[in-house]
């Protein structure tokens, strides 16, 4: 029997600096053993560990279609993320997964995607959005909008690529920060703002948010009032895991694990739960 | 296969040749608790104490227990590879609450692989309750005093015999090869048939239970929370010694490059259960954490798996240290939905 | 108990309390629980008698996390819950003027964990009280104790069983029960040879579960995070191995010295009946011994372990 808590070797292929202040850094994976590989979705998650500091989980950011590396971006917070910090190109360390469920791609096969996120939880909805855009898919989806903020330009979290996306024509780019700094030529306000003002069309539309708890908050009754249901409407939660598979019952919100019933949930479903977000 | 019996002076002759094949689980007297230990060469089990201490579930489930070993040469599951195990004596209510565990534990995605390393090689002889304990409330959840939930080999034990009914095929295949056991006679039979009426009916009446879930999911911000959780030391004595309690951490534990990675028992009574990294808590307060065990048990665990989350053995009621009574509060859930017209 | 319900409703209302911390009557037989009233109706469940082990003034610190230090609160004492209240005030845990101590005498409480010994596993569904004889009853056996045998080893050698600071005071003060000698154990102990003390606390100690009742039952735990909760630096390992649980019953003991009021409630609540009185009522006498303090006895002493003199016993530096 394959033992469900042993960690995969995988190996640092790349590594770089996320933001100027220096807390968040991207990480390339690959696979040691070839074998190891497996297929993901959009917004599934791995626990990522080093042994003697211990595991944590960490939402995917590359896309299934990304091939030959597996991209993680890492907030330093504690024993974990430093020493996650600290490693270098060749270094290798332990992953389990893909975990939990994912974006609910074949709903929106023909619809109008929103996707919708602030700070850094912009790592599985980047891995949405590349997936979307991959020539394969494209086709398959309507039009596809980011919106995207963050407290000021440094700490927007995969720039590079984002200016890029801005200049195709695939994908319709937001991009906002809280207070206009100089040289800033884009949006300025907090992403609920910029949205009501973007307004999306709720016609066909499915919305795909995730970002600071407080930024969801006041993003939702935004989307409401715009008209998108809430089964339209999906979330990826946190909360504190150990096992990310259900047993370690610490990450319930109601009667569902956000490991293992999550980490992706519709509005319509979190409405049935009491339990705050 | 017929019922057989076993004479009590034979007992320990019965237990010592079983720890030839198997690791004898049994309750012992050790300090004054009594828990489930491997016994020992002339080690004596106390098969008339009512109620082990501790719950059994930590023979699958150890209090701390190694995941893997790493160190130079990469990483080392560990799962259990030691001797066949007999748990010996489980009382009915402990017996069923392996069948809640392992609707976790053994759940269709993710095999639990040091539950089921030693679960997969363990028979279970449980044992009758022939005086059920002032605190015992089985009978509230689908349990009772002879409850065969979960058991291999069924034993009551009646004045001078202990009677082995064979339950599942396990059962059935071992005690086929024990010679030391004679076959029951019909008033054996009667005898235990006696016990268990005498025992049944020793046990208050039930309330009626069939409203506590969804009375739960209409009462999450009632006051009732609160009269509970003002009281709550926000200890670990109810999570602990809860049979069917199976919440962990995962800890990394390491010396010069070696090391250890351990899982031990946690608790939602405790603040830094749900404490996250940035030090944001989504369970602030003791009403919060108190709400989640009671919940868990009666709503959450119903809601996924179908039935109550616990097995009525009345550990928590007895050891709680502020006297906070399970039983009183299942009661007052009902009453507070009825009260409303709730249900 | 009439006596006791009419006083504290005058006092509610005279004294304006928001909240009134007592004990009400338990769901198992010669148990109470911690009541906690909000209004002076409510006054008619409270009851005191020798049921009432839990040190009370663990909710005091609680209700102070929970709301604030603005409340008008209310407690019922025995000797060593008030005695816990002075020490909180004196460390600053929250103002005077906002609790009512309301003594009462005590006459020592039966530890939960002593009777559940003597039951040997059984439970009982009445008792009857004659005198200093108590006899317990089971479905099917009947027991017969001297009371003493079931108080707590706190109230044996108690010294303060009634409030000795107060607000109000109801019924006629206690005599001390002096059953024993305060120290007697402690010095029993202390004569046996390093080793077999060894042992005696590895045989206690090895049953923790670490499941913090002991901690959480005691009014002087009141840390926002206890050391072993902390995870960055992480102190000890969380599991129930020997060295790490040694270590934190050693800390806490410590970390209570000079504080502690010896009033039984950590012994009381651990389910494993572990004897964690022994090393606690040690330091308790060096601290005597040493800085002639005894915590808790009034508003004015420092505590000792805030405090320095000349004369201070100081030949552990070098």
């Amino acid at each position: 029997m394959k033992n469900v808590y042993m960690p995969m070797p995988v190996r640092v292929k790349k590594i770089w600096v996320e933001s100027d202040d220096k807390t968040l850094r991207t990480f390339d994976l690959e696979f040691v053993n070839q074998a190891d590989a497996f297929d993901y979705m959009p917004g599934q998650f791995c626990q990522l560990s080093i042994p003697g500091k211990g595991e944590a989980p960490f939402g995917i950011a590359s896309s299934p279609t990304e091939k030959g590396f597996m991209r993680f971006t890492v907030n330093k917070v504690r024993v974990l993320t430093t020493a996650l910090h600290y490693l270098e190109e060749g270094e290798v360390i332990g992953l389990r997964g893909p975990l939990g469920n994912y974006y609910p791609i074949e709903n929106l096969r023909g619809q109008n995607v929103i996707i919708v996120s602030g700070g850094f939880a912009l790592t599985t909805l980047r891995s949405l959005a590349v997936y979307l855009c991959d020539p394969a898919n494209r086709g398959d989806y309507g039009d596809i909008t980011l919106i995207y903020g963050a407290r000021r330009p440094g700490l927007m979290i995969y720039r590079d690529e984002l200016e890029k996306w801005e200049k195709k024509d695939d994908i319709n780019v937001y991009l906002t920060i809280d207070e206009q700094v100089e040289g800033w030529n884009k949006l300025v306000g907090f992403v609920p703002a910029v949205t009501k003002e973007i307004a999306p069309s709720s016609k066909d539309g499915w919305v795909m948010v995730c970002g600071p708890p407080i930024m969801i908050k006041y993003t939702l009754p935004v989307l409401i009032e715009l008209g998108f249901p809430p089964e339209h409407i999906y979330t990826s939660l946190e909360r504190r895991m150990k096992c990310g598979i259900g047993k370690c019952g610490r990450c319930n919100i109601g009667s569902k694990y956000v490991c293992f019933d999550g980490p992706i949930f519709s509005f319509a479903e979190l409405q049935k739960i009491p339990e705050q977000i | 296969m017929d019922t057989l019996k076993l004479q009590k002076g034979n007992l320990e002759n019965f237990l010592q040749k079983l720890g030839e094949e198997f690791a004898v689980f049994a309750p012992v007297m050790s300090d004054g608790i009594v828990s489930f230990l491997e016994l020992r060469p002339g080690q004596k089990s106390v098969l008339d104490f009512p109620r082990t201490h501790k719950p059994p579930k930590d023979i699958f489930y150890p209090q701390t227990e190694v995941m893997l070993r790493y160190g130079r040469d990469g990483l080392q599951s560990t799962e259990y590879k030691g001797k066949p195990i007999v748990l010996f004596g489980v009382r009915p209510c402990d017996a069923k609450s392996f069948i809640l565990l392992e609707r976790v534990f053994i759940e269709p995605k993710y095999k639990d692989p040091y539950w089921v390393a030693r679960r997969n090689k363990t028979l279970i002889f449980s044992l009758a309750c022939n005086d059920p304990l002032p605190s015992c409330f089985c009978n509230w959840l689908d349990g009772g005093p002879f409850n065969k939930t979960g058991s291999d080999i069924f034993i009551t034990d009646i004045d001078d015999d202990y009677l082995f009914e064979p339950i599942s095929e396990d059962g059935e295949r071992f005690l086929s090869g024990v010679d030391i056991l004679k076959e029951a006679t019909e008033k054996d039979i009667k005898k235990a048939k006696n016990a268990k009426e005498r025992a049944e009916s020793s046990m208050e009446k039930p309330p009626k239970l069939d409203s506590l879930k969804s009375s739960l999911d209409t009462l999450w911000d009632e006051t009732l929370w609160d009269e509970i959780s003002l009281r709550c030391l926000g200890c670990a004595v109810c999570t602990y010694s809860c049979p069917t309690c199976y919440c962990f951490d995962i800890q990394d534990e390491s010396r010069r490059g070696k090391g250890v990675r351990i899982r031990l028992w946690d608790s939602c009574m405790f603040p830094l259960f749900t404490k996250e990294g940035s030090g944001h808590n989504p369970r602030p307060l003791q009403k919060h954490r108190l709400r989640q065990r009671f919940m868990h048990k009666f709503n959450y665990f119903v809601e996924k798996q179908g039935e109550f989350g616990c097995v009525g053995c009345g550990r928590c009621v007895s050891l709680c240290p502020v006297n906070i009574d399970i039983r009183s509060f299942i009661t007052s859930v009902i009453q507070t939905a009825q009260g409303r017209g709730d249900t | 108990m009439k006596e006791l319900v009419e006083k504290i409703r005058k006092i509610f209302s005279d004294e304006k309390l928001e909240l009134l911390i007592g004990y009400t009557k338990g769901t198992l037989p010669l148990r109470s629980t911690p009541g906690l009233i909000e209004s002076a109706d409510e006054a008619d469940k409270l009851i005191f008698d020798f049921t009432c082990c839990n040190n009370l003034a663990k909710y005091l610190v609680d209700e102070k996390k929970r709301s604030g230090n603005t409340h008008r609160i209310g407690i019922i004492a025995k000797g060593c819950d008030a005695r816990a209240v002075v020490q909180l005030v004196m460390e600053g845990q929250f103002e005077r003027e906002n609790v009512v101590i309301i003594g009462v005498p005590c006459k020592g409480v039966i530890d939960p964990s002593k009777l559940r010994k003597k039951l040997n596993g059984k439970e009982i569904i009445k008792f009857k009280v004659n005198r200093d004889k108590i006899t317990l009853f089971g479905k099917n056996f009947e027991l017969e104790l001297n009371k003493n045998e079931l108080f707590s080893d706190s109230c044996l050698s108690c010294r303060y069983p009634n409030a000795v600071q107060y607000d109000y005071f109801i019924g006629e003060p206690s005599e001390p029960l002096g059953v024993r000698d305060e120290y007697a154990s402690v010095d029993e102990f202390e004569q046996k040879l390093p080793e077999k003390r060894w042992t005696y606390f590895e045989k206690e100690y090895s049953r923790c579960i670490r499941c913090y009742a002991c901690r959480n039952a005691c009014p002087m735990c009141y840390c926002e995070e206890c050391f072993v909760d902390r995870s960055t630096p992480q102190w000890i390992g969380k599991g129930n191995d020997l060295s790490d649980t040694i270590i934190f019953h050693i800390v806490r003991v410590l970390h209570t010295a000079g504080r502690c009021v010896d009033c039984g409630a950590c012994a009381a609540a651990c389910p494993l009946n572990i004897d964690i009185r022994m090393l606690g009522k040690r330091i308790e006498k060096e601290v005597i011994e040493r800085f002639g303090f005894t915590p808790g006895l009034d508003f004015e002493t420092e505590p000792a372990m805030a405090t320095f003199k000349e004369n201070d016993k100081e030949e552990f530096i070098m």
